[in-house]
């Protein structure tokens, strides 16, 4: 430890057995030996007395460990470094937050950099902004600074530093030793260290952390006490801001993320809840060998694994973005072979259902919009190639090759579309590493990104990869020709004014010649088989369209500090997708099989609370067009939409013109295609939508048409209740109804039929009489709309 | 047929109401938007049923090839109407010697010949659709027939096939080679509903599949228009055939006059192999080596694409195979000795030379060495877009110099893309995306040519001419019908057809593509005229890519429908300008697609039928003056129909952003304008021939078509005629009832007296009286039902003659309208004088 503030965290960890450690930080005893060097606080931190020697003992339980420690230059005054000392007290406290000082126009008159990421910028405006109002060198506490920090001043962010707090006394130190920006030869940090990364640990738990800064000159730093510290889910755990985690009750993984200066680090904790796991089925392949290794470790029992109708219906709905056909339905719960359910999963994959409802799905985060009547074309074309890339099963990372670097006219290379949607080169590479690599980097266009490594410059030479896209008019109205200029490709970082040559995420730039089109080495890059983001970025997202959560979630925000919960599952997925010759087919085949995706959405006494470890089926509310495309399938009707021939499908919709022409699937929530992410996509329930589906017109219409299932039903004179309402639970549920379901619905129809009462009846009715097939078909339609209005219904489970 | 002519009279309807020119800036003509079927078969005989604006009373159909024959369908002499012919039916009849291919047909009408429509002739049988808009209703596809259908909206027609497993068939479903509007869009499925493939865009904006069958089924093959539009000017040809498919030829092109050897890639081949692992789609090509002679003659059917890609000199060929043609691939007449271009090096090429190259791999960047001479201009084109491959290239020139340490350097001197400019504007859209260069060399010596493709993702098929020759004066010239809005903000284009109303005018747009380095001045002359009709010649400057011709009708010239044609002569060359034409209307070219062609033929109508409603009248064609002189004009207005406001008098055919102009109040019959030929920034007269017109605009009180009101009328009075003497004849009919019914009784009554002897002669009589009251009976309701027939017709006629009068009442029109040609002739300054 060097000069007189220098700080060192201690971090103790009794091991009982394997598997199980357990944080004694603050539990243990310690001495030091000769005393007068360092003193050990309660919660294990080492603070500096003395040049010396010494060593330090801590006993817990019985056992006893020993560390050596060395102080220098105790008594010396050690010149502080702006950059690496105070600007991250600023970061701590949250003071040059985005909410706070900041924000590009600044708090009440005062601006910091975002952050702390320009401390150059910070220095100014500290020291000579305002005519240096802010200090007052004669009397540091008297900074206006500090006042305001301490709260001793009104301060609309309240009292951020104590009198008594090292921070608030390293700014003071800072202040007397004359403002000074950085000493000579101050290194900078290249990497941070957290200690330990990852912990077994269990509810209720504390666990200390410690974080070491490691510097351009070789030396390391403690940066425990000035580091920033949040969580990523609060109801699993919390943090202080000494770094000391507290775990809560729910188990399951969860993650602290750790930032100093621009440079991020993660700890992450499991919390088991310690049931026993005696249920795991026989796993299927490498999804239920992680999934259940997890559960097992966890103590989180599994659910039962689903029944043939349930797993029918969801599969269909999540393969096929429709509701398994009445045919379909019984075929499969009389089938008696074994492997069904696998061969059900290659007929659903085989059938264009699939394309067309993946299809919507790429086609709303590659935003394939109409603005205009005379779009269409376009945006059809756009939505037919992505429709028949599925179709054939083209591998995926030639599909995004062929996305990615597309030039020409639409007639010829529809994917061209994605440019007319998204104009400038900074969207343009934002949505391609967003959507491909997962990697949001928005935020490193104006400062380094807060959650990542990413600076300016990775975001700039990503820019240059789009720098070259021309433009020239097309044969057609709203059309473009789209092709790779001639010359150098190159963006500009506005801040530092360089200008950066094309750069992959991570990797140095590259030199093109004036002819080659960056966007081809952009997507050489991205499809290499080693690149870390493309793969698992792909098999995330499917992941989460199956299970309703990423292994990392949201799916497309992978970064560093957002850890998947299952990352050897992660890697695994994503080297098998390579392996495959990235056949997404393959990989929709591998999950659908997996135990795990075909356990029940049932909840056994264990696991309800679970939401991120998969002992069960999280049940979600069915995407808009599904919905409506199920509705349309129950009551026998067809949806006409504008333009589109009768009898198409809302899944099959090409672009986003739809979502404003139908009020049902907006309120259902089908996205505007705005948005290069899936969670535009809303999948809440509101009380609009209740109300749609027990009050409109809408579907009243398709429950009472003279066409409708229900005046289907009555006019088969063949069949009998039971049959019809066994036939209505089939098309609803992809299964037969229980007796007592049979009953209540037997029962409903009796009494509707029973003639009322004439006393009851008013004028009208008794001046028009219903005719008998109202009396027989009235009935019906009450008993579909009640089946539409179930949570059977309404949720893929 | 019942169902097709059903819908071919509903269709009709629709146009007489509908059918208007969107852009309502000149008058009404006759528009043949479509005729159905869109088709025949080499040697048969079809009935087809024309549509389209003001066609009511056409006479005939005239197509571009005289083996292609019309006849009109008869109608029979009824009670009240004499025979006739039906207007929108005719009998088309293809002779058994006319080669398959796309042709042109026009109607014949009141006021002239329309603007040209296309029509196919094939050697497959053909078939008309029914409505077929379900796969329940799905209807057969039998193999190797011709399917005539058009895309309704929002709507998809399915056709059957029943195929054997392994069985291959090429599915096309032309669409843009007939006109339509339609972009077609084709799938096939199987039984269970499986989508085995879909296809659109792969000819041109024409779909083309090519499916073997994966077992023994009835597949459902789906026909719609991509963006599920449709209406009767969305017609369609399908066909699923096992005859030979063309998807491209390579060489390119052949030197004219000999026999090359040429590698056709294509389907069904007979002989053919795959291996080369060339692909279009998921299918790989076969691919066969023939022998063509190259005639350099060109062929006579239509050739489609854009305007810039038919103009490629060259001819069709066509692979026969089992007694069936294959689709028709063209090959270029190559423009100077042909070289074979070599892949993945720098090649070194002599001048003049064409060479044969292709864009192996997306981006693809060729490199090229030649000499040149410093006082010997070169000419370099490369060929890509305009022989229909997905190229878009771009061409740089580098000068090669090498430094005093033995190393090559490189200067670049000139590039290009896209040559060409788009002289069509919106209205009739030309646009070449290939790339050319006259290339001067700054020096003799080395040069390299750098070939870079922008757009195209490479490959075998992505072919290009490279031609480098000496600078030759030549050209190639285009002309429309065409019309000046009245509107400025007007983006409406009509099909327009060449229509003078006695004594007025109609114009021709031409447009120059000049090649080989011609930089020159075109005179530009119209032959064919009838009597009558007069063009003087007008000259297309060098720095000018477009003119307009205006033909002037006189006031005596008589009615007049044939074929006129346009020719450029600049030294010794002389071309006759290509006819063009666009292929459908449009209402705004900012959201709606307008396609230009070729056309086989330039017709022109005079129709003394009607008068122009404004006639300009200047007072002279021809003036002379000195440089800087000024010139006023003075010109009459004839007015056959009233005028709404004033009426703008403006310059038309100078170089002027604002003509000089004149305004007229509404009742003015005459004006003069001045106009100044003096050097300014924007009119930078030089002394010589100064040709332009007079362009008049206003609104109208315009009544159309008069004459139908007369011929309504006078049907109308004949038919009042013939009813006044069925009238007469039932009044005497039902009077000589009474005497007959008189002598009866008599007879009668003296039968009641009569004796036994004389009572068998008095029996007789009676018989007789009563058969007699029968007959004039039976006359006297015959008479009175005749009456009744002769009153409805006479409504029916009374009926058409409101709808006459109604469609000629007066209705405010925006017009514009243009006077003959006046040529100023400015002559130079005489010398000043010494002294002064």
């Amino acid at each position: 430890m060097t000069g007189p503030h220098a700080l060192h965290q201690l971090v103790l960890t009794a091991r009982h057995n394997e598997v199980n450690d357990l944080d004694a930080t603050a539990l243990a005893s310690y001495s030091v030996e000769p005393a007068g060097v360092v003193k050990v606080e309660g919660d294990g931190l080492l603070r500096v007395i003395a040049d010396g020697e010494a060593t330090i003992t801590a006993s817990y339980e019985g056992a006893s460990l020993t560390r050596q420690v060395q102080v220098s230059r105790a008594g010396e005054v050690i010149p502080i470094s702006f950059p690496n000392e105070v600007v991250p007290i600023f970061t701590r406290h949250g003071c040059n937050s985005g909410g706070c000082h900041g924000k590009a126009e600044g708090q009440n008159g005062f601006r910091l950099s975002l952050l702390g990421y320009e401390p150059e910028d910070d220095h100014e405006y500290l020291v000579q902004e305002a005519r240096g109002r802010r200090i007052f060198r004669a009397s540091p506490r008297h900074s206006l600074l500090l006042l305001k920090g301490s709260g001793e001043l009104p301060h609309e962010g309240g009292s951020r530093l104590s009198r008594d707090n090292d921070d608030y006394r390293t700014v003071v130190r800072w202040i007397r030793q004359g403002l000074p920006y950085r000493p000579e030869n101050d290194p900078s940090v290249q990497q941070l260290v957290v200690e330990p990364q990852e912990r077994l640990t269990h509810a209720k738990a504390v666990q200390q952390l410690r974080v070491v800064a490691h510097f351009s000159d070789g030396s390391t730093r403690d940066v425990t006490r000035i580091a920033q510290y949040e969580t990523n889910d609060e109801e699993m755990a919390t943090v202080n801001g000494q770094g000391l985690v507290t775990m809560h009750e729910r188990p399951g993984s969860t993650s602290i993320m750790i930032r100093f200066q621009e440079h991020v680090g993660v700890f992450r904790a499991t919390i088991p809840l310690g049931a026993p796991v005696d249920n795991l089925p026989t796993p299927a392949n490498l999804v239920d060998e992680r999934i259940f290794a997890k559960l097992l470790t966890l103590g989180l029992p599994p659910s039962l694994l689903s029944d043939d109708a349930t797993f029918l219906r969801r599969v269909t709905i999540d393969i096929a973005g429709r509701f398994p056909s009445l045919e379909e339905t019984d075929s499969f719960l009389t089938e008696k072979d074994a492997d069904k359910r696998a061969r059900k999963i290659d007929q659903l994959l085989v059938g264009t259902d699939y394309a067309d409802y993946f299809a919507g799905k790429w086609a709303a985060i590659l935003r394939n919009k109409r603005t205009s009547a005379h779009h269409a074309r376009g945006s059809f074309a756009f939505h037919s190639w992505i429709r028949d890339a599925l179709h054939q099963n083209r591998p995926y990372h030639k599909f995004v090759k062929e996305f990615v670097a597309a030039s020409g006219e639409v007639g010829e290379n529809p994917p061209v579309i994605w440019y007319r949607t998204v104009k400038d080169s900074k969207e343009q590479l934002q949505d391609v590493a967003q959507i491909f690599l997962g990697q949001r980097l928005q935020c490193a266009q104006c400062h380094h990104h807060p959650y990542e490594k990413w600076s300016q410059d990775d975001y700039y030479g990503f820019q240059a990869f789009f720098s070259k896209v021309g433009r020239k008019p097309g044969t057609q109205p709203g059309e473009e020709i789209i092709f790779n200029k001639t010359g150098k490709a190159s963006a500009q970082n506005p801040r530092s004014g360089r200008s950066l040559a094309p750069k992959p995420l991570g990797e140095a730039e590259i030199e093109l010649t004036q002819h080659q089109d960056p966007r081809d080495s952009l997507a050489d890059w991205m499809t290499n088989e080693k690149n870390p983001f493309f793969a698992r970025m792909l098999v995330n997202r499917y992941w989460k369209h199956f299970f309703g959560r990423g292994l990392v979630d949201p799916e497309d925000d992978m970064r560093v500090t957002n850890p998947p919960t299952h990352p050897a599952l992660l890697d695994d997925l994503a080297r098998n997708f390579v392996e495959s010759g990235y056949d997404l087919k393959a990989l929709i085949r591998t999950i659908c099989n997996s135990k795990t995706y075909q356990l029940s959405a049932i909840p056994n006494e264990h696991n309800i609370g679970d939401r991120q470890n998969y002992s069960r089926f999280y049940p979600r509310r069915l995407p808009a067009e599904i919905l409506l495309d199920g509705i349309n399938a129950v009551t026998n009707s067809k949806e006409k939409f504008n333009g589109q021939p009768q009898g198409v499908r809302a899944v099959q919709l090409p672009d986003d013109q739809f979502t404003k022409e139908s009020y049902f699937l907006s309120v259902f929530g089908r996205p505007d295609m705005n948005s290069a992410c899936e969670c535009e996509r809303a999948d809440d329930v509101n009380l609009a939508q209740a109300l749609h589906l027990v009050n409109s017109t809408n579907i009243r219409n398709k429950l009472a048409s003279n066409d409708a299932r229900a005046a289907l039903l009555v006019k088969d004179k063949e069949s009998n209740d039971e049959a019809r309402i066994s036939e209505l639970y089939r098309r609803a549920f992809s299964r037969p109804p229980g007796p007592e379901e049979l009953a209540i619905g037997l029962d409903y129809l009796n009494r509707k039929r029973t003639p009322p009462d004439p006393a009851t009846l008013s004028e009208e009715e008794k001046k028009k009489p219903k005719t008998p097939e109202t009396v027989e078909r009235e009935p019906y339609e009450d008993l579909i709309w009640a089946l539409l209005n179930t949570k059977e219904f309404l949720f893929n489970h | 047929m019942t169902c097709s002519r059903y819908r071919a009279r509903i269709l009709l309807a629709a146009y007489t109401i509908f059918g208007m020119p969107l852009a309502s800036a000149q008058l009404p003509q006759p528009d043949l938007q479509t005729i159905f079927p869109q088709g025949a078969q080499i040697g048969q005989t079809v009935e087809v049923t024309i549509g389209g604006a003001d066609l009511g009373e056409a006479t005939g159909l005239l197509f571009s090839h005289p083996g292609i024959t019309c006849a009109q369908i008869p109608v029979e002499a009824t009670e009240f109407y004499p025979a006739g012919h039906k207007p929108v039916n005719y009998r088309v009849s293809v002779a058994p010697d006319v080669p398959p291919g796309v042709y042109e047909v026009t109607a014949r009408t009141r006021l002239g010949l329309t603007a040209p429509r296309a029509f196919a002739v094939g050697t497959m049988p053909e078939k008309i659709h029914q409505t077929n808009h379900s796969p329940e209703s799905a209807e057969d596809l039998p193999l190797n027939t011709v399917i005539n259908g058009h895309a309704d909206a929002s709507a998809v027609d399915h056709y059957k096939l029943d195929l054997k497993q392994g069985q291959r068939v090429i599915i096309r479903c032309d669409a843009e080679v007939i006109d339509s509007r339609m972009d077609s869009t084709i799938s096939i499925a199987d039984s269970s509903g499986h989508e085995h493939k879909r296809n659109r865009d792969t000819i041109g904006r024409d779909p083309l599949l090519d499916f073997t069958a994966p077992g023994d089924d009835t597949y459902l093959l789906r026909v719609h228009d991509f963006t599920f539009a449709g209406g009767a000017q969305y017609p369609y040809r399908v066909s699923a055939s096992d005859a030979p498919h063309i998807d491209f030829i390579d060489p390119p092109a052949g030197a004219p006059g000999t026999t090359g050897k040429f590698k056709i890639y294509g389907r069904n081949l007979p002989g053919g192999s795959t291996g080369e692992g060339v692909r279009l789609g998921p299918e790989e090509l076969e691919s066969i080596e023939v022998d063509i002679p190259v005639n350099g003659h060109g062929t006579p059917e239509l050739i489609a694409g854009p305007v810039h890609t038919s103009l490629v000199a060259g001819m069709t060929w066509r692979l026969e195979a089992n007694g069936k043609k294959s689709n028709p691939v063209r090959i270029g007449f190559a423009a100077a000795p042909v070289i074979r271009g070599e892949e993945g090096q720098e090649q070194e090429i002599p001048v003049p030379c064409e060479t044969h190259g292709r864009f192996e791999t997306k981006g693809d960047l060729d490199h090229y060495r030649f000499d040149a001479r410093k006082d010997q201009p070169l000419w370099i084109e490369c060929l890509a877009t305009r022989i229909r491959t997905k190229s878009d290239p771009v061409l740089w020139i580098d000068q090669i110099t090498v430094n005093d340490k033995g190393v090559e350097q490189f200067k670049e001197i000139a590039s290009n893309d896209d040559s060409g400019g788009t002289p069509g504007g919106k209205t009739f859209p030309i646009r070449n995306r290939d790339c050319a260069l006259l290339l001067n060399p700054p020096a003799d010596g080395r040069y390299r040519l750098r070939l870079h493709d922008y757009t195209g993702r490479g490959g075998s098929h992505a072919l290009y001419r490279l031609i480098i020759r000496p600078v030759a004066p030549d050209f190639d010239l285009v002309v429309t019908p065409w019309y000046t809005a009245s509107d400025k903000a007007a983006k409406g284009v009509s099909r327009q057809a060449a229509l003078i109303r006695q004594g007025g005018t109609t114009l021709l747009r031409v447009f120059s593509m000049r090649r080989n380095g011609f930089r020159d001045s075109i005179k530009l002359s119209v032959a064919g005229l009838p009597p009558g009709v007069s063009c003087p010649p007008v000259i297309l400057p060098s720095d000018r890519d477009t003119a307009t011709l205006v033909l002037h009708g006189s006031m005596e010239a008589a009615t007049w429908q044939g074929l006129v044609t346009v020719t450029g002569r600049s030294g010794e060359i002389e071309r006759t300008a290509r006819a063009g034409t666009i292929s459908w209307s449009i209402g705004n070219w900012d959201t709606e697609f307008t396609r230009a062609r070729l056309s086989q033929q330039l017709p022109l109508s005079v129709s003394a039928e009607e008068k122009e409603p404004i006639i300009i009248q200047p007072a002279q064609d021809r003036y002379e003056i000195e440089l800087g002189g000024k010139v006023e004009i003075p010109f009459k207005l004839e007015k056959a129909m009233g005028l709404k406001g004033d009426f703008t008098i403006a310059v038309s055919g100078l170089p002027h952003s604002k003509p000089p102009s004149v305004k007229l109040k509404q009742d003015a019959g005459e004006g003069k304008l001045a106009l100044t030929f003096a050097r300014s920034n924007e009119f930078k007269v030089e002394p010589g021939e100064w040709t332009f017109s007079l362009r008049g605009s206003g609104t109208i009180k315009y009544r159309h078509n008069l004459s139908a009101i007369e011929i309504a009328r006078n049907q109308e009075a004949r038919i009042a005629g013939l009813e006044k003497t069925a009238q007469e004849e039932a009044a005497r009919a039902k009077a000589a009832i009474e005497p007959v019914r008189k002598a009866l009784q008599e007879a009668e009554k003296n039968l009641g007296a009569a004796s036994d002897d004389a009572r068998a002669a008095l029996e007789k009589a009676v018989a007789e009286k009563k058969t007699q009251l029968q007959e004039a009976e039976k006359m006297a309701k015959d008479a009175e039902e005749k009456v009744k027939r002769a009153g409805a017709a006479k409504k029916i006629a009374s009926d058409r003659l409101k709808q006459a009068n109604d469609q000629a009442k007066e209705k405010d029109r925006k017009h514009a309208t243009h006077s003959k040609l006046i040529t100023v002739v400015v002559k130079p300054p005489p010398p000043k004088e010494p002294g002064k």
